[in-house]
């Protein structure tokens, strides 16, 4: 296996917006991809999954096998390298885990408190940390120092992605407190803590890429209407590009820059190119949990099948014309697949 | 609130209301301590066939709390889980409580109180945490009969709440504290008078619930303190009974408000959160002795169950209110002893007002027929059939047919075969967005087999069983990845238990074991793990031993309970470690005059056992409680 990408929806974009962190190495043969599983809602059952592309070994229950007797937690939202340490968001256990990206060995635990539901993280420049939370209007700073809360920035509803690019924040802001779906990007401007605009999108956006040029948001829509879609975002001048919509929820995105191709996770596996996105080729029917994208001569989509959210899941492997050429079982609701060099 | 409750009680409590002696005989009559507390009955009764429990084909468990319960206060799921082999599924003390057996889940059993059920109509199931121990004479668990005895939910049989007759007049007082800021007080009132009987019971009950925990989720693992669903809980249950020797009147109501603390799991606690239960229940029944042959009733129930759940970290807030009507009516013919007949209709009207959704109002038309007929090889055929006709989502057709075959006269075999169902809930046919309006009754065909002996001191009793349920009801995310109920479960139980009881001297050993295997029998999805696997928390083996003595006016107890490993994931990857617990329980009483006074000190968890019914809903370790209880029999 010559080249190994692997992008994290969110992750990836958020790795790729930290000058100092990055997982687009093309000449890695020694890296391994960790999966990570959400777990069931309120079963505390959120664990890691490491296997190896290369010699497909496969290890279950990463973190607790080497943090025994310590458990991960309740719903691993996401995960962000950053400095060779691993942010494990841990949504419901309202806490981030820090832990050693090469040993997956805790370092220290970011806890949150009252309604803060914390689901996304990015970190900027300067080294703080932001965190998105959905059920409140919140988005929180971190002293990634002290492993700490140390201020929040009201944004008007609760969050989803965040992407740090051009010195700002960019802000999915997916629902309101009433439970009523929101619509926007806020931009955030990380030093003063000031909303200085929001961009529109379609309502519900969630989760947030980079291409190098442009920013693209998946938009759920609203429940029932059928309304979802893809934002594209200008960084440079903070104004949407354009809107794609697409007629249907939308659940899932990804990107492969090495082919400019977005995954979408939308009625099945969906994908376009960056400069035609509303040529859309369907990969697969079939509904899956989550998607990411990892490049080995061709890109290569993980698919996650959560069944029903009581059970191991599986990671289908699809190659960008549907066919299946592998799959893993892996832990409880696998959402994300990252990729880490050793 | 707390004030009127009290106030009531100290008027029923009143000792200035005339002693009257009693011409009423009691219909049941059993063993007794001297500080047991009954609630009348009405001598007629057309909804049975007053046979005994060894000409019935069954063998039940009778629970009586008045001979344990005086431990502490437990609810009617703790005296379950504590007295019997039947799989209690609780997230604490304080918290929800449901009841499993023979791999039914709580949903799929019935419990009744007299004419009515108390399965909750939103979610089908019973939160037994809800109902004190104290407030029951006898508690009684037929895993035998089904629907067609009980109607809905009886896939796996029924846990009749029940209240016994009395002939005297009594006054009870009792006070209870206890480890983690447990507090009680119990009051009751049985006033015979000529043919009236009038019997209140009340009690507030305080739970703190504040014990430790390990923290496997911090860094490093800690070991903390938190409150695991604190609980306020009152509740009065009243019956006025009025019998005269061809008819009979008898009212109940049962009121009952709690208010707890939903904290979550250790893993993901939320400290805010709070729920509100507000219950009551009421019903009236006439019956009347129409000539030797003829035996008819007439009852009427109602109910309202407020459940109010409030988080304000979300400012999430779940209002429902259930409310239900029902008149039946019931008429038994005695052809002979040996060939009874019992046939009744009902019809109920049930109506939800929730802040999540808006569902029709709901009428349920009953027709049951159930028989009894005796050879004369002493062989006892019990057929029985009911169809029960819901306006929103159809009728469900109900069957049953049970055998007993005296053996000796301390010996017998019987078999059921029963046809059951439980109804799809308000929630699964209205949820908005997500419930299945094309939801049809889960189905289950129960098979059993048993042999009980009873002679002198010893009773027994061996069943085996095997059970088949089909369209069971399942939430699965769909396409969207949202999930949607469908009728799509499929489980099949085979199992064994065995109930032995044995009488020495002053002493008195008892107890029981279940064997269960519990799996899916197909796939529900491409892919399904499940299939072939143990049921989420159902364990293989449970066991449960009681030794007890009475010297004098000293009593002991000691029980003993193991539970084995239960799964948390349907691939059975992730479990509960096995765990068992022992109690002790200490109880002096004093006679003086009409007066009784009995102080008792128990202590659970002795071992101070780590273990959980629901994994990250820690149990408490060992714990303390101490009872007084003071009984005034003015006509002893």
């Amino acid at each position: 296996m010559n080249k190994l990408y692997l992008y994290l929806t969110t992750c990836l974009l958020l790795i790729s917006a930290c000058s100092e962190s990055s997982t687009n190495s093309n000449d890695s043969e020694s890296g391994q991809l960790i999966i990570l599983n959400e777990g069931a809602f309120g079963q505390g059952n959120a664990s890691l999954t490491t296997y190896d592309p290369t010699t497909r070994e496969l290890r279950q229950n990463a973190f607790a096998s080497r943090n025994s007797p310590r458990l991960l937690g309740d719903v691993l939202q996401s995960a962000l390298l950053h400095d060779d340490e691993l942010y494990l968001v841990v949504n419901n256990s309202k806490k981030i885990e820090v832990t050693d990206a090469k040993t997956l060995t805790s370092k220290s635990t970011i806890n949150f408190q009252g309604a803060a539901s914390p689901r996304y993280m990015a970190i900027t420049s300067d080294g703080k940390g932001f965190v998105t939370s959905l059920f409140t209007e919140y988005i929180y700073e971190v002293d990634l120092t002290t492993a700490s809360v140390t201020d929040s920035i009201m944004i008007g509803a609760g969050s989803e992605g965040i992407l740090y690019q051009n010195d700002r924040l960019f802000v999915a802001r997916n629902l309101n407190l009433d439970f009523s779906t929101a619509s926007g990007v806020a931009v955030v401007n990380p030093s003063t803590g000031a909303v200085e605009s929001v961009l529109e999108t379609l309502p519900g956006p969630q989760r947030m890429i980079f291409d190098g040029t442009s920013i693209w948001v998946n938009n759920a829509g609203v429940w029932g209407e059928n309304n979802g879609g893809l934002t594209q975002i200008d960084p440079v001048n903070k104004r949407v590009a354009q809107q794609v919509p697409f007629d249907a929820s939308t659940s899932g995105l990804t990107f492969s820059p090495e082919t400019s191709t977005l995954y979408v996770l939308s009625g099945g596996i969906q994908r376009m190119s960056t400069s035609s996105p509303d040529q859309r080729t369907t990969i697969s029917d079939r509904s899956f949990y989550a998607i990411s994208v990892y490049h080995d001569d061709e890109d290569i989509v993980y698919a996650s099948d959560a069944k029903n959210f009581a059970q191991n899941g599986t990671v289908y492997m699809y190659k960008n014309d549907g066919v299946v050429t592998d799959s893993i079982q892996v832990g409880i609701a696998p959402r994300d697949v990252i990729y880490l060099k050793n | 609130m707390k004030i009127i409750f009290f106030i009531i009680l100290i008027w029923v409590w009143n000792s200035c209301i005339p002693e009257t002696v009693s011409a009423h005989n009691p219909i049941n009559s059993y063993h007794q301590p001297a500080d047991t507390l009954q609630l009348p009955d009405i001598v007629i009764s057309a909804n049975r066939f007053e046979l005994s429990d060894k000409e019935r084909s069954s063998a039940v468990q009778r629970l009586r709390p008045s001979e344990t319960v005086w431990r502490t206060a437990l609810s009617a799921g703790s005296l379950i889980e504590k007295s019997s082999i039947a799989n209690v599924r609780g997230y604490g003390p304080g918290a929800l409580q449901t009841v499993s057996i023979q791999g039914f889940s709580g949903s799929q059993l019935n419990v009744h109180w007299g004419d009515m059920s108390l399965n909750h109509a939103m979610v089908g199931l019973v939160d037994l945490s809800l109902y004190p121990a104290i407030l029951i004479d006898e508690l009684v668990i037929n895993t035998n009969q089904g629907s067609s005895e009980y109607g809905a939910h009886a896939l796996g049989g029924v846990i009749l709440l029940e209240q016994n007759p009395f002939s005297e007049e009594r006054q009870t007082l009792r006070l209870e504290a206890g480890s983690y800021g447990s507090q009680s007080v119990q009051m009751r009132y049985q006033l015979p008078v000529g043919n009236l009987r009038v019997d209140v019971a009340g009690v507030l009950q305080q739970q703190d619930n504040d014990y430790t925990y390990d923290d496997v989720t911090s860094n490093p693992v800690e070991t903390r303190r938190r409150r695991n669903a604190d609980k306020s809980l009152n509740s009065l249950l009243g019956t006025i009974s009025y019998a005269t020797s061809n008819s009979a009147h008898e009212t109940r109501f049962w009121l009952t408000d709690v208010k707890s603390g939903v904290p979550g799991n250790i893993i993901a606690p939320n400290y805010g959160s709070r729920q509100n239960d507000g219950i009551l229940r009421g019903m009236h029944k006439y019956s009347r002795v129409i000539n030797n042959q003829w035996h008819g009733s007439l009852s009427l129930t109602a109910s309202r169950h407020q459940l109010d759940f409030f988080d304000p970290s979300t400012n999430l807030e779940s209002l429902s209110k259930s409310h239900h009507v029902g008149l039946r009516t019931g008429a038994r013919y005695l052809h002979t002893p040996n060939a009874q007949l019992r046939m009744s209709a009902s019809h109920n009207y049930g109506w939800i007002r929730t802040s999540e959704y808006e569902a029709p109002d709901r009428h349920h038309t009953v027709f049951q027929l159930n028989g009894y007929l005796k050879t004369s090889l002493d062989l006892g055929i019990f057929p029985s059939m009911r169809i029960d006709r819901y306006s929103d989502f159809g009728s469900a057709v109900s069957a049953s047919l049970g055998l007993n075959q005296s053996l000796t006269e301390s010996s017998r075999l019987f078999t059921n075969i029963n046809r059951n169902f439980a109804p799809p809930t308000f929630n699964d046919l209205y949820w908005p967005g997500l419930g299945n309006s094309d939801l049809v009754p889960e189905v289950a065909f129960k098979l059993d087999f048993g042999f009980a002996y009873s002679k002198d001191s010893f009773e027994g009793d061996v069943q085996i069983f095997t059970n088949s349920i089909d369209n069971g009801i399942q939430w699965l995310p769909g396409n969207n990845g949202q999930f949607r109920p469908s009728n799509i479960r499929s489980v099949s139980s085979t199992g064994a238990s065995l109930n032995l009881q044995y009488r020495f001297s002053v002493f008195q050993l008892a107890g029981g074991y279940t064997y269960l295997n519990s799996r899916y029998k197909s796939e529900r999805f491409p892919g399904d793990q499940a299939k072939g696997n143990q049921l989420l928390y159902q364990p293989k083996h449970r066991f449960n031993a009681r030794a007890t003595s009475r010297i004098n006016n000293t009593s002991f107890i000691a029980d003993f309970f193991f539970t084995d490993r239960r799964y948390t994931t349907e691939d059975n990857g992730l479990w509960l470690d096995p765990h068992q617990t022992v109690d002790l329980s200490l109880q002096q009483q004093i006679e003086i005059g009409t007066y009784s006074l009995s102080a008792s000190a128990s202590i659970e968890n002795i071992l101070d056992e780590n273990y959980s019914q629901i994994r990250f809903y820690p149990m408490p370790g060992r714990s303390f409680h101490f009872a007084i209880q003071l009984t005034r029999r003015p006509n002893r």
